[in-house]
């Protein structure tokens, strides 16, 4: 078996890293030992930067600040080796399958025979038929997390199956937990939402920052919409053409308006394609993929955060911005209800329509007095979908399992 | 419902006459009150804004209009229902917001002041309203998505803009210049009503359902803030699409049913009617059915027998020749746009009237929304017809423009041109062909239009619907383009269709005249099946299944339905037209002395009713309102052409 082990030993570790685990005022951790130890099946956690990862690096730091001496292995399919942090993550058994499912597979059942756990959680569907395989040999509950569209259109087959057949499945938002409810019916297992969280720690309220302002060419105060999406042929419903083709009815009351588009991938020539026939060369900046590091200081360059998607599992880039004290404006139609708190937060719309009137409404301040606040905004974000709040909701479905 | 009217900018003593006079216009509209705002003298731009109240929702003074917001900086005029007015109510009060008033007009004007336009998005109804901001001096226009609720615009010299519900209100304000557009009487002859954003005054246009538009210091720019969609979502297909369909109806036609006042509905005993006293229950309304004497055309026993299952207080009423006659003269000049429809309509709703109704619930939109009408079968017919003849094509048509039919006349300009889902619609729906239209254009002494040619008709990008070019140009939704199946909008064919049907033969008449002449009895008509909810529950379904013969979806939808409709045979319901004014002693008739047609060359086929209706409601409303300008083509079509009088404008 060529899977590569590594052991962090806790003692590596820096504490300041791990500000929650400093935190005296917690009242969550340790109160319950009933868990002993946990697997984890994630598909990526450090190779790359995507909902998914941060999703799953938030549930394995939630887990060590709530149940700190548990035992815990994770089995990541994609990482290499060389991925796996050196420090920063105690009491953490690395199994880095480099790509391989075989490796992945071998490693997973090799260690439920040398110790089997008290609950398996995968951060992906797509490890359904693993998980019930896993179970079937261990007897070990299994939960699974649901993020978005890999789980709203399921086909009748093997993966389907096996879902309906898990112990737990963790829906991030709430139109997630009905599309899974529609779909297996009488055969759905119990649902827990267990949404996505943000660093407020990276992402605050602040100034525009000048550097940015220089590179960009903007004007202080000058009006930009800012967006943030893997620019793919596939993900076509983040209507960021509908964004671009909402520009020109803008500018007649904003002349200077700027709209940039962070994220590369193969539409990206289709949408620049689309700036060119409608002559917005001068409004419109495509930045590429930023560097995880700047990701902040762009949301602070935006007057309002856009991504009018139908397809969103949740979108963690809206807690992003929302932490930034941006205004945001989303879709209607899916995940993107749970981040704005179903409007609270920001401003809703159904993206099939005309993007112009909401954005016009944004850009003037006009909406929730708390959407233009930036620093009660954040706040607000923090409250609902901080850390402590993903460690709250954690922590009710780990009693669960523990008070059986 | 009610009727509205402003003016922005121009002179200030000019304001209070012409604004009186808009609203002695529209008096019909709002029976139960009448409003004037205006702007104070040193507060920046002019501005007047007219209001006559209908009341439907809180009958107190406290729903009077113009509304002001506590701190003065907003002003509205609305005219129309919005029927989810309880649900934002209480969104606003959750946001600390104290109501004075259980009005859905108070409800708008915070809504709107608090969200800006992106609150439109949030509307549940139909509507029609400017909102006036002190503070930035912009007015908000706007239009709800199927615009059944008008709204006419004026640009004037200046910057100067007036608006109102109605063409004849603006024409009141002594402010616009009485001139015939050519490009409007085009399009009615083509289309059998005024295609938006025309008119058949030079310079007044609608603003076209769904659209809004800003005028700030003298500057106006129009958007639309609504656009269908009949793509699937990416959750696919409901489990239960049956139950889907009756929960997304039965939500409509209970938010339909919000009014202060007894409401009303119109049964006619076919589906769509009855679906609808089905879903609403019967207990507490009142049905009414028209009946006629003519043999095969009374429908008043399968109402009678419908209202007595769900137990309506059913009201039947009875219409003959001689009652609509009676009626014309009243009607005519109700008219505020011709059409070749709307006579049933007045009729129906004077009768209503007359029982004391101010709210009645219609069918009308069911057909459009579940392809009831034969076009959902014959224009596919028509797009294969036109690939198989090929090259054959250019000899079929000229063979066919030989005849005087105008069914002919109409295919052989279809086959003229490219095969697209709004030509083939048009040569369906059409009135007069494009030859035809050409003929009765120079006969008259007008110009033809720009985009206009005698043999095709208009293009596809043509100057009747030159506001989708600009909509198109400024992001908005195309309308040509998307009504072509595989639009991102409209994939299938029969959602295209379903689109044409709802935006142009609904939209720009069956709305229309149900506007106008329930509005000229102080009545307002509800339409659940005309919903822009309605339709995002359903669009999305996939076309086969929606629009699946004899409307099999509402059928089922609807099931208790079935066993009353099965035991009384249905004969179809529709009104003895035909019957009444080819009759040759019918003081019906149009081209009789009462009502003569304008100079027609005898080359144009006038065989069918509705071209003769047509051509005498225009001649009567020109001269009515833009003068007596068919009288003077009478006398001498050579030496006094009508383009001498009448400016064509494009």
């Amino acid at each position: 078996m060529q899977t590569t082990e590594k052991q962090i030993p806790k003692k590596q570790i820096p504490k300041e890293q791990i500000p929650d685990l400093q935190d005296p005022d917690s009242g969550l951790r340790g109160l319950h030992a009933g868990l002993q130890s946990i697997d984890l099946l994630v598909p990526e956690l450090f190779a790359s930067d995507g909902g998914i990862q941060a999703y799953s690096r938030t549930l394995i730091r939630a887990l060590q600040k709530l149940r700190p001496q548990m035992r815990m292995r994770v089995f990541i399919l994609n990482d290499h080796p060389h991925h796996l942090p050196s420090s920063g993550w105690p009491g953490i058994t690395w199994f880095a399958a480099a790509g391989s499912r075989t490796r992945l597979v071998g490693s997973l059942l090799g260690a439920a025979r040398q110790r089997r756990a008290d609950v398996l959680v995968a951060t992906h569907s797509h490890f359904a038929p693993l998980q019930w395989l896993h179970h079937q040999l261990s007897g070990t509950p299994s939960w699974c997390s649901a993020h978005g569209i890999e789980v709203w259109s399921l086909r009748p087959g093997w993966r389907c199956w096996c879902l309906a057949r898990l112990q737990r499945l963790l829906p991030v938002s709430r139109f997630t937990a009905e599309q899974l409810s529609r779909q297996l019916g009488e055969h759905c297992p119990p649902l827990a939402w267990l949404p996505n969280s943000f660093d407020p720690q990276r992402f605050s309220p602040g100034p525009r920052p000048n550097a940015l302002v220089q590179r960009y060419q903007l004007e202080t105060d000058q009006p930009l919409i800012f967006s943030l999406s893997r620019l793919s042929q596939s993900d076509r419903y983040k209507h960021l053409d509908r964004l671009i083709e909402a520009i020109p009815a803008l500018l007649p009351q904003w002349p200077k308006l700027r709209l940039m588009i962070a994220g590369d991938g193969d539409d990206r020539p289709r949408l620049e394609a689309l700036v060119q026939q409608l002559d917005l060369q001068r409004h419109v900046i495509f930045c590429g993929r930023l560097p995880e590091h700047e990701l902040a200081d762009h949301m602070r360059l935006a007057s309002v955060f856009a991504l009018p998607s139908s397809g969103e599992g949740f979108g963690i880039v809206f807690l992003e911005a929302l932490g930034c004290g941006r205004p945001v404006l989303a879709g209607n139609q899916d995940g993107s209800c749970d981040p704005l708190a179903d409007g609270r937060l920001g401003l809703l719309i159904d993206p099939d329509q005309p993007l112009a009137p909401a954005l016009t409404s944004l850009l003037q301040g006009q909406g929730e007095d708390l959407w233009f606040q930036p620093q009660a905004l954040a706040q607000a974000a923090m409250a609902a979908f901080g850390f402590e709040a993903f460690c709250r909701r954690l922590e009710a479905q780990l009693l669960t399992l523990e008070s059986r | 419902m009610c009727g509205i009217a402003g003016l922005l900018r121009g002179e200030r003593d000019g304001h209070r006459p012409a604004a009186r006079a808009m609203d002695q216009a529209m008096a019909h509209r709002g029976p139960d009150g009448a409003g004037l705002w205006q702007s104070a003298p040193d507060a920046g731009e002019q501005v007047t804004l007219v209001h006559r109240r209908l009341a439907i929702q809180d009958l107190s003074p406290a729903g009077h209009q113009p509304m002001v917001t506590s701190d003065g900086r907003y002003v509205l005029v609305f005219n129309g229902e919005i029927y989810n007015q309880h649900a934002i109510r209480r969104d606003l009060e959750r946001q600390g917001h104290q109501f004075h008033s259980n009005s859905d007009s108070e409800v708008l004007l915070q809504v709107m002041s608090r969200y800006g336009c992106a609150a439109l998005q949030r509307l549940r109804g139909m509507y029609a309203f400017c909102l006036w901001d002190n503070r930035r001096q912009e007015a908000l226009l706007a239009r709800d998505p199927y615009g059944i609720k008008p709204l006419y615009i004026w640009q004037g010299p200046g910057g100067q803009l007036l608006f109102a519900s109605e063409v004849r209100a603006l024409l009141a304000s002594g402010l616009i210049p009485r001139r015939l557009d050519a490009a409007g009487v085009a399009g009615f002859l083509a289309h059998g009503s005024v295609p938006e954003p025309r008119t058949l005054v030079a310079g007044v246009q609608s603003l076209p359902a769904g659209w809004m538009g800003t005028w700030t210091r003298g500057r106006w720019h129009a958007q639309p803030h609504w656009q269908p969609s009949y793509a699937a979502g990416l959750v696919g297909t409901p489990n239960d699409v049956v139950g889907h369909t009756r929960q997304a109806l039965h939500e409509s036609v209970q938010a339909h049913l919000v009014s202060d006042v007894p409401v009303g509905l119109f049964l006619s005993g076919g589906l769509d009617s009855s679906a609808l006293l089905a879903l609403a229950g019967g207990s507490n309304l009142t049905t009414l059915s028209i009946g006629f004497s003519e043999a095969g055309f009374d429908e008043s026993a399968r109402a009678a027998a419908l209202a007595e299952h769900f137990g309506s207080r059913h009201v039947p009423l009875q219409l003959g020749a001689s009652q609509a006659a009676a009626l014309l003269p009243s009607f005519l000049a109700a008219v505020d746009q011709p059409s070749v429809d709307g006579f049933n309509t007045f009729c129906v709703a004077n009768l209503a009237a007359e029982q004391g109704l101010k709210v009645v619930l219609s069918g009308l939109g069911g057909d459009e929304l579940f392809g009831g009408y034969p076009s959902f079968r014959k224009i596919p017919h028509l797009l294969g017809l036109h690939q198989r003849l090929g090259a054959a094509r250019p000899v079929m048509a000229g063979v066919l423009a030989r005849s005087r039919r105008s069914k002919h006349q109409r295919l052989a300009a279809f086959l003229r041109g490219p095969a697209t889902t709004s030509a083939a619609h048009r040569c369906i729906r059409g009135l007069f062909a494009p030859a035809e239209i050409n003929c009765l254009l120079n006969h008259w002494g007008l110009d033809a239009p720009g985009g206009f040619n005698a043999r095709g008709g208009f293009d596809e990008q043509d100057a009747l619907y030159g506001l989708a070019r600009e909509a198109s140009e400024s992001g908005g939704f195309a309308i040509d383009q998307a009504q072509q199946p595989g639009h991102q909008a409209v994939p299938q064919l029969g959602d295209a269709i379903a689109w044409l049907e709802s935006s142009r033969y609904m939209g720009q008449q069956l709305l229309r005249d149900g506007d106008g002449f329930s509005m000229a009895h102080g009545l307002e008509l509800r339409l659940p099946f005309v919903d822009s909810q309605l339709l995002h529950a359903l669009a999305g379904l996939d076309a086969g299944t929606r629009l699946a013969a004899d409307k099999t979806l509402l059928r089922r939808a609807v099931p208790e339905l079935m066993t009353v409709l099965a035991a009384v045979p249905k004969q179809g319901f529709l009104f003895p037209f035909q019957r009444w004014f080819d009759s040759t002693d019918s003081p019906l008739s149009p081209g009789s002395i009462a009502y003569p047609l304008p100079p027609v060359p005898s080359s144009i086929d006038l065989s069918t009713w509705a071209r003769r209706w047509g051509l005498m409601v225009l001649r009567q409303w020109t001269t009515g309102h833009l003068g007596s300008l068919w009288d003077a083509a009478q006398l001498d079509i050579q030496a006094a052409p009508i383009s001498a009088v009448v400016a064509p404008s494009l």
